[in-house]
């Protein structure tokens, strides 16, 4: 039996909707099999992307339009999940900044640049475009 | 998120329950600014019911690593869950920091 769930929202992008993002993540992929470990990873990397937009994306615009597509389809052996974020804010490749040193010691650590770097690990594949707004694409499957 | 404290003398101990994303996070930083005193020497901070923490989370556990080497004192991360303990990993906090 193969099964696709899906679920949008259009949100603005502020921190006040971070718990319905994280949630209704968690909604569409549990339906679809996934086990906590897999729906963790995929919060935690759209967390770091949404609230980045919701802190930098816009600077100081009155409206934030945010989108987010979670779309996730299983079968009877295997899962896949594919969440798409997009923002009108200003054009900004998440993924293109370099990797943070992950060897420095403690002292010599800095406040940022691990959010994304633990996007980059946690998912399967994740894709940068811009089309008039800044598109995310990122894919995550597991084994049922 | 729930923030539990326990206070004895120049140690502190913090239990959090519930999932640390960047609102939690804002959160816990205001209230580690209160903990993080000068005089403080043992730091820690129950994990146990908080299965999830965004990198806002590791910034404070990096924050209060620094403030407690400045003290000459120590912060020890107790019952620290499965998922949790690979953003330390993979951030590679795994071996700077102390697990109980």
């Amino acid at each position: 039996m193969a099964d696709t769930l899906e679920k949008q929202l259009d949100i603005e992008a502020d921190l006040g909707n971070l718990d319905l993002v994280l949630d209704t993540i968690e909604e569409v992929l549990s339906a679809a099999g996934a086990g906590m470990k897999i729906i963790k990873a995929c919060q935690l990397s759209v967390e770091e992307l949404f609230v980045n937009i919701a802190n930098y994306g816009y600077a100081d615009a009155k409206e934030k339009p945010c989108s987010i597509n979670i779309q996730a389809k299983c079968d009877d052996t295997k899962g896949n999940a594919r969440i798409e974020l997009r923002d009108k804010g200003l054009k900004f490749d998440p993924f293109a900044k370099e990797d943070p040193d992950i060897t420095l010691k403690i002292k010599d650590r800095g406040v940022g640049g691990m959010g994304i770097y633990m996007t980059k690990n946690l998912m399967d594949s994740r894709e940068y475009k811009y089309d008039n707004e800044n598109i995310v694409i990122l894919e995550k499957s597991w084994n049922l | 998120m729930k923030i539990e404290k326990i206070v004895e003398g120049n140690k502190t101990e913090v239990l959090l329950d519930g999932r640390l994303d960047t609102n939690a996070a804002t959160e816990f930083a205001k209230e580690m600014e209160t903990i993080l005193t000068p005089d403080l020497k043992e730091l820690v901070i129950d994990m146990q019911n908080c299965g999830y923490m965004a990198s806002s989370g590791l910034r404070i556990v990096v924050n209060a690593q620094k403030t407690m080497d400045a003290n000459q004192g120590t912060l020890v991360l107790r019952n620290v869950p499965g998922d949790v303990m690979e953003v330390f990993d993979m951030t590679g906090l795994a071996d700077l920091l102390t697990f109980e």
